[in-house]
């Protein structure tokens, strides 16, 4: 009995660890596409590789249902 | 030769080992008594006792709720990291080789001499951090030199993925985890969660040898979504931070609503700070001011004394008023305005901004009526949002009221008010005359509303707010091409040590787009511009103008006025 439930805790100790990291390494995910999504780095991209501008209000035709 | 001795008594000594045997007997049952008091009777106090040397009771931290915008993006979140501690009672017994305190110092980022200076030289200490919230992968490395009594313990830290852009709604936590400021203090409550718990064994060097249960599952905290716009901030945040550096300002703050329900779309501040850096922030950059901070109104006042006049049929739009050739003695006083205009109407008073039409218009109004107003506008009166630190703004009470007074409170003078006040009392005006509570929150289902004025008196002056924005008006440039704009711009001369100054001013605009039927209402207060330019007009509507023009398009709002260019240059 005592063995099992030794057998048994260490495995969820395991787990856990294995949680953990995942834990981690989602945060660190997370961080990274925050850094790669930031507006003002991909409004500087948008503007200077891509050549993109905001399109002039007279350049823009609004449909109404 | 045998001699013979008389033999020598034994002297008696039977008592005295009884005595001595009964003596012993007696401690050994005592002994023996206690022993199996101890061990049979009550034990429970040894058990307890040994417990308290072996078993602690460690705590599970909560993960603390996230803070989104109004579409779920990421304004707050805690990600899991790691703290090193220290022993110092191990550590200092080990006797370390230089060698390795140097392999540590390296992992944690400090120098040899950092690491030995804050453990210190104290034998009795049992726990010191030595670097808390550290990478877990370095974390780990650190622990694994295998340095005696240097642990990790797992921690979360919060991260503010938008940076500074919302920096002081969302506001801060402690190095606990714990609400300091805006809505992380706010709604901390909910935010927390619960921490859990668990019973551990400990062996002799206090390692953990045996987890044996979980007393309770730690509790996650709950997610807050607010109600700004994380798209709409964000260019806020670049047009305000841009106009104050441009016009040399002290501060600024930009609000936008959404007028129907009372959702802060946008709170925007300058000066900002980065939440990330963990540096000190002087309250000076961290103070949300566009609710904690107050100031006079002036002219974005207008609108409302005229709507009072109007509301109470003492004056028509179309009433006529001489404005005296801009001078108007009340008692000993004098009310002034900038150019003399002649004799106008109600419409051309709010588009001129003329400080004695208005007060004019005013002074026909019973003061306490005047005062009702005023009050049920939102002045003076609290937002009741939950926010740290509110201001309520002031409105006094018309007990006092000189003509003089009701005089200056018509065109913004002696009433203050925080800038998101005011955008409230322009939600009136937008939204035909019913003002919605205003909300930090995302609203799920419709919040509470009142009527505070009649639809007919806010859509007239909404029309004439319109006027505002154009050729004759004070405030072309809030325009924004394709849209109709309604606002009021506002010059307000700074109070100063002695009196009111004219060299120190708030420069305000208050509008809402569309005209024809507003959904949006924002305000933009820019305090003490020192590049030259110090108009409303001239330094807070070109920023009204191309945030709305581009939170419209963003909202996918529809023009309400005809580009006549557009047909022209259309690709199709």
């Amino acid at each position: 009995m005592k063995y099992r439930t030794r057998l048994l805790f260490s495995e969820v100790q395991r787990q856990q660890q294995i949680n953990e990291a995942y834990d981690e390494e989602l945060a660190q995910l997370q961080f990274e596409q925050n850094k790669w999504s930031e507006r003002e780095r991909i409004e500087k991209a948008a503007q200077s590789q891509l050549g993109m501008s905001l399109p002039e209000p007279t350049a823009i035709i609004s449909i109404t249902p | 030769m045998l001699i013979i001795r008389p033999k020598q008594a034994s002297p008696d000594y039977s008592l005295r080992w009884r005595l001595l045997l009964g003596l012993l007997l007696t401690s050994l049952t005592v002994l023996i008594g206690r022993a199996v008091y101890l061990q049979a009777l009550d034990k429970q106090f040894l058990k307890h006792q040994g417990d308290l040397r072996h078993v602690g009771i460690m705590p599970i931290p909560a993960h603390r709720g996230r803070i989104t915008d109004r579409h779920g993006e990421l304004l707050a979140v805690s990600s899991p990291v790691k703290s090193i501690w220290v022993n110092p009672k191990e550590f200092l017994k080990a006797q370390i080789p230089a060698e390795k305190i140097r392999q540590l110092a390296a992992q944690v980022g400090l120098s040899r001499d950092e690491v030995m200076s804050r453990i210190g030289n104290d034998e009795e200490r049992a726990f010191v951090y030595l670097k808390r919230k550290m990478n877990p992968e370095q974390a780990d490395m650190a622990t694994s030199l295998g340095i005696p009594g240097v642990y990790a313990e797992r921690e979360y830290k919060r991260y503010y993925p938008t940076g500074e852009v919302a920096a002081h709604l969302v506001g801060l936590t402690n190095i606990d985890g714990k609400g300091q400021e805006g809505m992380e203090l706010a709604h901390d409550s909910s935010l927390r969660g619960i921490d859990g718990a668990w019973r551990a064994v400990r062996d002799g060097k206090r390692r953990i040898i045996e987890r044996t249960e979980e007393l309770r599952q730690p509790v996650p905290g709950r997610d807050l979504a607010l109600s700004i716009d994380a798209r709409l901030q964000y260019i806020a945040h670049r047009e305000l931070k841009s106009a104050v550096a441009q016009h040399r300002a002290r501060s600024g703050s930009l609000v936008m609503l959404d007028s129907r329900t009372g959702e802060v779309l946008i709170m925007a501040n300058q000066p900002a700070f980065n939440p990330n850096s963990r540096g000190k922030v002087s309250p000076d950059v961290s103070r949300n001011r566009a609710m904690t901070d107050l100031f006079e109104p002036g002219s974005t006042m207008k609108p409302f004394a005229v709507a009072c006049a109007l509301e109470l049929g003492l004056a028509q739009p179309n009433t006529i008023v001489d404005t005296n050739g801009g001078t108007m003695y009340i008692g000993r006083n004098v009310v002034k305005d900038v150019h003399s205009y002649g004799v106008m109407d109600v419409a051309k008073i709010l588009q001129k901004s003329s400080n004695v039409g208005t007060s004019k218009l005013a002074l026909k109004v019973p003061p306490r009526k005047f005062w009702v107003f005023y009050h049920n506008f939102g002045f003076g009166q609290p937002l009741e949002t939950g926010y740290p630190g509110e201001a309520r703004g002031r409105l006094s009470d018309y007990h006092g009221w000189s003509a003089f007074e009701q005089a200056t409170l018509s065109f913004g003078y002696g009433v203050s008010t925080s800038p998101l006040q005011l955008a409230r009392a322009y939600t009136v005006l937008a939204n035909d005359g019913v003002m919605p509570m205003v909300n930090l929150t995302r609203l799920d289902q419709g919040g509470s509303a009142h009527r505070i004025l009649s639809t007919k008196t806010a859509s007239s002056i909404r029309g004439m707010l319109e006027k505002v924005v154009s050729k004759e008006g004070t405030a072309l440039q809030a325009a924004v091409p394709g849209y109709r704009v309604a606002g009021k711009t506002g010059t307000v001369k700074k109070l100063g040590a002695r009196g009111y100054t004219s060299s120190r001013y708030h420069a305000v605009f208050a509008g809402m787009a569309p005209a024809s039927n507003p959904r949006l209402v924002m305000v933009v207060m820019i305090d003490e511009p020192s590049a030259g330019d110090y108009y409303g007009g001239v330094v807070a509507a070109p920023v009204f103008s191309r945030v709305m023009q581009e939170a419209l398009r963003v909202l996918n709002i529809a023009p309400d006025a005809p580009l006549i260019a557009a047909r022209q240059d259309s690709p199709a």
